[in-house]
């Protein structure tokens, strides 16, 4: 049960994005991406999305390739949240949580998808401003709106017996920290109960504290891929980041000044 | 199961509808010459009074609410499709294509020496065509809409507005003083010259073509996204885009031809619908059709009232009641953003 990517490559002109990347995003784990700018983690995340072809390579859902799915079976299959969203109209915070409900695009909408809808305004803790114009809100709160959305797409109350998958683009980075830990503790139980998450990662130590499993992108390669604890060495990560770092391991933290 | 419009949207509605029904009904009775609305309801009308009733206010309110109706929703539609509060039906150059065909039509054919009648018919019918050229154009140049920038969609519109223009200028230029008068009268547009013959055809066109856009409209909410988001929960966006763009311009191409050119509605009225109760697509459409009928009977009646028995060009009311509301709705606006 996951989403793979075998010996993926993209290339745009005669410049290589992603070259021969090889990672899996199992149910029940949440896999890290970290990586300095412009490695190409974002591009992994929408290509994994499904949102363009690979140039070579090929990436499964389940089994399957990924276009033998509709668009609507990759929609309740998999949830992806971008770092943007700019909103033109003065939605209301409801009604841009409810756009992640998949397939209902009839007049009506049924009482079980309103009662998902409630349990994860709840959960984000949402209440308060579920009528609220969403372009008045902070970009924390908005992000959590955007978070809420993406989860309603794909959630289930109690486990998740068929696969599902969260693809987060640094997912917490306008959140302040009590919120922050707070959605990433959401999103641990949510991987208990059985969804695969990939987070892509701004802070190491956040890396550390929550990843399962963690790829290090480097210049649209897979510089290292395994346990926080294999990836997040000293020597590793100041190659890549060009920055002298220590790693201490318990607590599980990294140092860069 | 709970519907995507709530009890807020729902009242609004209806109260845009008895202001719909009420403007109707206004529209009937007074003009040039008033008709007793109790003598209608009893049916006791005299000959006079019929033949003004099914041959002269009939078609002309009918075209009105066809017009009210296709020029709001297709503003609102074009809004929310090009994600930019400034979209309007003209942007995308399918009126100024129509205007073309129309003025084309007046200057280049005498219209009034065509047997049968075939006049009264031919202007629509030309600037039927020529709108129908233009969103052919939009789609061979868009490549089919396959272009993913929606923006290119808009910017192509804004060219081909301007290219149509130069068209209507030069025609304005080569025309006689008969034919001139002819062709400002049509640009400023008017529901008088409206016939059953071509209103039956529109009204099926505008009917289906709003039926169509509200079947769709929670896909065009999702579309506020952005079109990667709304791709990623399922939407088929390039579809939604062409189905939208082609729809809109059908119905406004068609409205147009008859009326000639009625300014603001398209812009002005989703505004206002979205204003008084909420953004989302299916109440959005519904009341922007009620305003839209409301806003262009009315502006109806004004025209035909106001410098009794001669008339005033409808567009012209639309737009000078417009105007000033959108800079209304302008200032107030900033004052809720900031």
């Amino acid at each position: 049960m996951s989403i793979k990517a075998t010996q993926v490559s993209l290339s745009r002109g005669n410049r290589w994005l992603l070259n021969d990347i090889k990672l899996e995003i199992e149910c029940g784990q949440i896999l890290g991406v970290i990586g300095p700018n412009g490695s190409g983690k974002t591009t992994l995340l929408n290509l994994l999305a499904g949102d363009f072809p690979a140039s070579s390579g090929e990436i499964y859902y389940e089994n399957l390739l990924i276009n033998d799915y509709t668009l609507i079976d990759r929609a309740k299959y998999r949830s992806v949240m971008s770092q943007r969203q700019e909103i033109v109209f003065s939605y209301t915070v409801k009604e841009i949580v409810e756009m992640g409900i998949v397939g209902e695009y009839g007049i009506y909408k049924d009482t079980h998808t309103t009662d998902r809808l409630q349990n994860i305004i709840e959960l984000l803790q949402l209440e308060e401003l579920k009528d609220r114009n969403v372009r008045t809100l902070s970009g924390g709160e908005q992000q959590r709106v955007h978070i809420a959305r993406a989860l309603v797409q794909i959630w289930q109350e109690k486990s998740y017996p068929d696969p599902r998958f969260l693809l987060l683009d640094e997912p917490t980075s306008s959140l302040d920290l009590a919120h922050e830990i707070q959605v990433l503790e959401i999103l641990r139980a949510e991987v208990k109960k059985g969804l695969g998450v990939m987070v892509v990662f701004h802070d190491l130590n956040l890396t550390a504290h929550f990843a399962d499993k963690v790829a290090l992108i480097s210049g649209g390669k897979i510089a290292a891929y395994g346990t926080p604890e294999q990836v997040l060495e000293p020597e590793i990560l100041s190659n890549i980041y060009g920055l002298a770092m220590t790693v201490s391991k318990k607590p599980f933290r990294v140092s860069y000044f | 199961m709970l519907r995507w419009i709530n009890f807020k949207q729902s009242l609004t509605l209806a109260v845009f509808l008895l202001f719909g029904v009420f403007a109707c009904s206004l529209g009937t009775i007074y003009g040039g010459f008033d008709i007793g609305f109790s003598s209608i309801l009893s049916g006791e009308l005299q000959k006079l009074e019929t033949e003004i009733l099914l041959n002269i206010r009939g078609p002309r309110i009918t075209l009105a609410v066809m017009v009210g109706a296709a020029l709001g929703v297709s503003g609102a539609a074009l809004q929310g499709l090009f994600r930019n509060p400034l979209a309007d039906p003209g942007l995308i150059g399918v009126s100024a294509g129509a205007a073309l065909g129309a003025v084309s039509a007046i200057v280049f054919l005498n219209v009034e020496l065509l047997p049968f009648q075939l006049g009264k018919y031919l202007i629509p019918l030309a600037a039927i065509l020529s709108s129908c050229a233009v969103i052919c154009l939009i789609y061979i140049l868009t490549n089919g809409f396959k272009k993913s920038d929606i923006t290119y969609v808009l910017l192509i519109g804004i060219a081909l507005n301007a290219l149509a223009t130069v068209g209507i200028g030069l025609l304005t230029f080569m025309s006689t003083d008969s034919q001139l008068r002819g062709l400002t009268y049509w640009m400023m547009g008017s529901f008088g010259a409206a016939s059953w013959g071509l209103l039956v055809p529109t009204f099926f066109v505008v009917i289906l073509s709003i039926l169509t856009l509200i079947f769709i409209a929670r896909k065009l909410d999702i579309m506020q996204l952005g079109e990667v988001e709304a791709y990623r929960l399922g939407v088929k966006v390039k579809k939604l885009k062409m189905m939208v763009i082609l729809i809109s311009a059908l119905m406004v191409g068609i409205s147009v031809s008859l009326s000639g050119i009625i300014g603001f509605v398209g812009l002005v009225v989703p505004h206002l619908v979205r204003l008084i109760a909420g953004t989302n697509h299916t109440y959005l459409f519904a009341g922007s059709a009620l305003l839209g009928i409301t806003i262009t009977v009315g502006a109806d009646l004004l025209s035909r009232m106001a410098i009794s028995p001669a008339e005033l060009p409808v567009g012209l009311a639309t737009s000078a009641l417009g105007a000033p509301f959108f800079l209304f709705l302008v200032i107030r606006l900033r004052k809720i953003e900031y």
